[in-house]
C-alpha cells in the first residue's frame, strides 16, 4: 500500500525555518559566493569555480525563497563579473564577456525561478495530503512495530487520544480498558476489522489495522480508527424500538391467543351441553329411539375430542416457549422495561418511581417471560389509577431480597385500592373489572412466576392503592 | 314429548357443523322441527319462510355474519323473532342487535332451559303477532262489505249513540236503523257489541 505522501517526505514537513535561520543561510550563502569568487581570483581561474555559483543560487532559493534566489543570482554574477575583469580573462572581442555574464544569469535566474516553483508544488502538494488526512473523520497513527513507538498521529487520532503521545501502548490500553477484546497486530498480517470503545471518551471506533514498511523500511502498524460511535447509537435505538414492538405485539398475542381459545372451546363444549341435555330430555319424556341417543353420545364424545385437541394445541404452544432460565440480574431486567412502563406512564399522566436494592442477588429467570409479567402488573397499576388525582398518580417498582434467598419485586399503585370481593377473584382465569379485558392478565402472571418457583401475592398497600407482588429464587452462586 | 303441538320450523344458521346439529337434536328434544343453515347466504335462498317459526343465528360467521343477516331480513319485510348466538366478547354487538328489533341474544355455553324458553317465548310471539295480523285482516275483509248507509250506522254504534239518537241524525226512523243494525252484525261475524267494537279497532289498525 503506498501511503500519504507526506508521510515519504519528512524534509518538506520541516515548514519553513526561523528568522534566525533565514540570517545564517543568508550569511552562508554570501560566505559562499566571496570563497568562490576569491579562489578564482587567486588561481586565475585555473579551477574554475564559477560553476558552483549555481549551487549557492539553489540554495538560497529553496532555503530563502524566489527573491533570494535573484538577489545571489545578480551578486553571483556580479563576483563573477569582478574576478572576470582583474583576472584578465582573454576573450577575442570584450562583447564576449558580456554575452557569457548574460548567458549565466539567465541560467541562474532560471534555476531559481524553477526551483521555486518546485519548491510550491511540492508543499501544495504535501498540503493536500495533511489537510486530507486532517479532515478524515478518523484517527490515522503509525506505530513501529516492536518498540511501539508512534511516528505519526494524524490530527483526528491527536484530537481524540489526546497530543504528546509517544507510544501505541498508551492507545490499546484505553481499548483494553473498555472491556473489549482488543486483538493486537500480528506481525506481517492485517486482520480483521474491530470494533472497539475508548475507555476514556466512551466513544466508539471501528480499528482497521495493517502492517507496512515504513519509509526507513522498518515493519509498522498503519491504524485506522473510524467513529462509530453515532452509527452504534442508532443501531442501539432501532434496537430497543424493535424490542418494544416485539413486546407489544407479543401481548397483544397472548390476549389474542386467550380470547380465540375461548370461542373455539366454547363450540365444542355448547355442543356437548346440547347434546347431553337432549338426550336427558327424551330419556324423562320415555320417548326416545336407542340409535338416537346413541348417535347424540358418539357425537358428544366426538365434540370432547376437539375440545381437548384445542387444549393440547395450546400445550404445544406453551412448550414451545418454556422458560428458558438464565442467571439475571433483576434491577437490570426492571431498567429495560421501566422505558416502556414511562412511555405508558406518561399518557396516563403518572409518574414511575424506582425503588431498586442494589444488593440484590442475581436470580434465574426467563428474562423475556419475567419482564411480561413486570409490564402486565405495571399497566394494571396505571389502570387502577384513573380516578387518582392527577399529581398522586404514582406507581413504585421496588426490589428486595431476604436471608431466605428469595428476590422480591413489588409494584405498587396509588390507586382505589381492592375491595375484597374483587381480592377473591383477582387470579380467576376470566375475571376482569375492564370493559375490553379478558380476564387473563393476571392469571398468566401468576403461572408464569409460579413456574419459575415464585409466588405472586396482592395486598394492600398502606398509601391506598394495591401492591402486588412477586418472589423468584436467587440463583446459586 | 312435550309439546307436540308446536308450529313451523325454527330455523338455525351456524357455521359450526357439530353445534348446528346439537342444536337441531336439542330442540327434536324439545318437540320443536328445526331446519338447519351452514350459511346466511343459503338461508336467504329459502323461497318461502314458514309462519310461526323464528330463528337461532351465530353473531359470528364468516361471509354474511348474523347482523347482516339480520338487516337483510328485515329489508325483506320478515317479522320472525331471531335470537342471536353470541361468545365472549361479543355481548357489545348482540346489545346492537336486540336494540334493532332481534328478539333476544344468549351467551355460549348456554343452559339448554334458557334457550328453549327463549324459543318458546319466540314461537309464541311470533304466533301471537300472526293471530293478530289475520285477526286485522279478516276485519278489514267483513268492514268492507257493508254498504255506505249501514257503515254510517256501524260508527254511530261504536260512538254508543243509542239507536233514537242515531235514527235523529240519519234522518230514518228507529225500525230502520234497528234493521241495519241487525244486518250488519250479521254480516260481521258478530254477536254483541263489545265483539263489534274490537273488530271495528282490529280493522283500523290495520290501516
Amino acid at each position: 500500500m503506498q501511503w500519504p505522501l507526506a508521510l515519504t517526505t519528512p524534509l518538506l514537513l520541516a515548514g519553513e525555518p526561523s528568522r534566525g535561520h533565514r540570517a545564517a543561510w543568508a550569511v552562508a550563502c554570501g560566505a559562499l559566493v566571496g570563497v568562490i569568487a576569491f579562489v578564482d581570483y587567486v588561481t586565475g581561474y585555473e579551477l574554475n569555480l564559477s560553476i558552483l555559483y549555481l549551487a549557492t543560487v539553489c540554495l538560497a532559493t529553496w532555503m530563502l525563497g524566489r527573491t533570494a534566489g535573484i538577489v545571489f543570482s545578480l551578486a553571483a554574477v556580479a563576483a563573477w563579473l569582478v574576478v572576470d575583469i582583474f583576472t584578465s580573462h582573454g576573450y577575442t572581442h570584450w562583447f564576449y564577456r558580456y554575452w557569457e555574464m548574460v548567458i549565466r544569469i539567465v541560467t541562474w535566474l532560471g534555476f531559481a525561478l524553477l526551483l521555486d516553483r518546485l519548491k510550491t508544488a511540492l508543499a501544495h502538494a504535501d498540503e493536500r495530503f495533511v489537510t486530507v488526512l486532517a479532515r478524515l473523520d478518523a484517527a490515522v497513527y503509525v506505530a513501529d512495530s516492536e518498540s511501539g513507538a508512534l511516528l505519526y498521529m494524524n490530527h483526528h487520532c491527536e484530537e481524540a487520544f489526546g497530543r504528546g503521545l509517544t507510544n501505541v501502548r498508551e492507545i490499546e490500553r484505553r481499548w483494553h480498558a473498555a472491556g473489549a477484546a482488543y486483538r493486537p497486530l500480528s506481525a506481517g498480517a492485517g486482520g480483521p476489522q474491530q470494533e472497539l470503545q475508548d475507555s476514556v471518551s466512551g466513544r466508539w471506533y471501528l480499528l482497521a489495522a495493517r502492517a507496512i514498511r515504513w519509509i526507513d523500511g522498518r515493519p509498522v502498524g498503519l491504524y485506522i480508527a473510524t467513529d462509530v460511535t453515532d452509527r452504534k447509537r442508532t443501531e442501539e435505538l432501532a434496537r430497543r424500538q424493535e424490542e418494544r414492538l416485539e413486546m407489544t405485539s407479543r401481548l397483544t398475542t397472548l390476549g389474542e391467543m386467550a380470547s380465540t381459545l375461548a370461542h373455539e372451546i366454547n363450540q365444542p363444549l355448547t355442543a356437548i351441553a346440547s347434546y347431553c341435555m337432549g338426550c336427558v330430555r327424551r330419556l324423562r319424556s320415555g320417548e326416545w329411539k336407542r340409535e338416537d341417543l346413541l348417535d347424540a353420545l358418539q357425537k358428544c364424545a366426538a365434540q370432547a375430542e376437539r375440545a381437548g385437541g384445542i387444549i393440547q394445541r395450546v400445550r404445544e404452544y406453551l412448550r414451545k416457549r418454556d422458560p428458558a432460565p438464565t442467571a439475571c440480574d433483576v434491577n437490570a431486567l426492571i431498567a429495560s422495561v421501566t422505558g416502556m412502563i414511562e412511555a405508558e406512564a406518561a399518557r396516563r399522566g403518572a409518574r414511575v418511581r424506582l425503588a431498586l436494592d442494589p444488593q440484590v442477588p442475581a436470580i434465574l429467570a426467563d428474562r423475556i417471560m419475567i419482564e411480561q409479567v413486570l409490564l402486565n402488573l405495571a399497566k394494571n397499576g396505571l389502570e387502577a389509577m384513573q380516578h387518582t388525582p392527577a399529581g398522586a398518580r404514582e406507581i413504585t417498582i421496588a426490589t428486595t431480597s431476604d436471608e431466605r434467598n428469595l428476590v422480591s419485586v413489588e409494584v405498587s399503585d396509588c390507586g382505589s385500592g381492592l375491595p375484597p370481593q374483587l381480592r377473591e377473584n383477582l387470579f380467576v382465569p376470566f375475571f376482569t373489572t375492564k370493559p375490553e379485558g379478558m380476564g387473563m392478565g393476571l392469571n398468566i402472571c401468576r403461572s408464569i412466576v409460579e413456574r419459575h418457583g415464585g409466588r405472586l401475592t396482592a395486598a394492600p398497600d398502606p398509601g391506598g392503592g394495591t401492591r402486588m407482588r412477586f418472589t423468584l429464587p436467587a440463583a446459586r452462586p | 314429548m312435550t309439546g307436540t303441538a308446536r308450529t313451523g320450523p325454527v330455523y338455525v344458521v351456524d357455521d359450526d357443523d357439530a353445534l348446528r346439529d346439537a342444536l337441531r337434536f336439542l330442540l327434536e328434544s324439545a318437540g320443536y322441527s328445526a331446519e338447519t343453515f351452514a350459511e346466511a347466504e343459503q338461508f336467504l335462498a329459502v323461497p318461502r319462510l314458514a309462519p310461526g317459526s323464528c330463528i337461532i343465528l351465530d353473531v359470528r360467521m364468516p361471509g354474511m355474519s348474523g347482523i347482516e343477516l339480520q338487516h337483510e331480513l328485515a329489508r325483506r319485510g320478515s317479522i320472525l323473532p331471531i335470537i342471536f348466538l353470541t361468545a365472549h366478547g361479543d355481548v357489545p354487538m348482540a346489545v346492537t342487535a336486540v336494540k334493532q328489533g332481534a328478539f333476544d341474544f344468549i351467551e355460549k355455553p348456554f343452559e339448554d332451559e334458557r334457550l328453549l324458553r327463549l324459543v318458546d317465548e319466540a314461537l309464541k310471539l311470533d304466533a301471537a303477532a300472526r293471530e293478530r295480523r289475520a285477526r286485522q285482516l279478516t276485519a278489514v275483509a267483513r268492514l268492507d262489505t257493508l254498504t255506505p248507509r249501514e257503515r254510517e250506522v256501524l260508527d254511530c254504534v261504536v260512538a254508543g249513540k243509542l239507536n233514537k239518537r242515531t235514527a235523529e241524525e240519519l234522518g230514518i226512523s228507529i225500525k230502520t236503523v234497528e234493521a241495519h243494525r241487525a244486518k250488519l252484525m250479521q254480516k260481521l261475524h258478530v254477536d254483541s257489541t263489545a265483539q263489534l267494537v274490537r273488530l271495528v279497532i282490529d280493522g283500523h289498525s290495520a290501516r
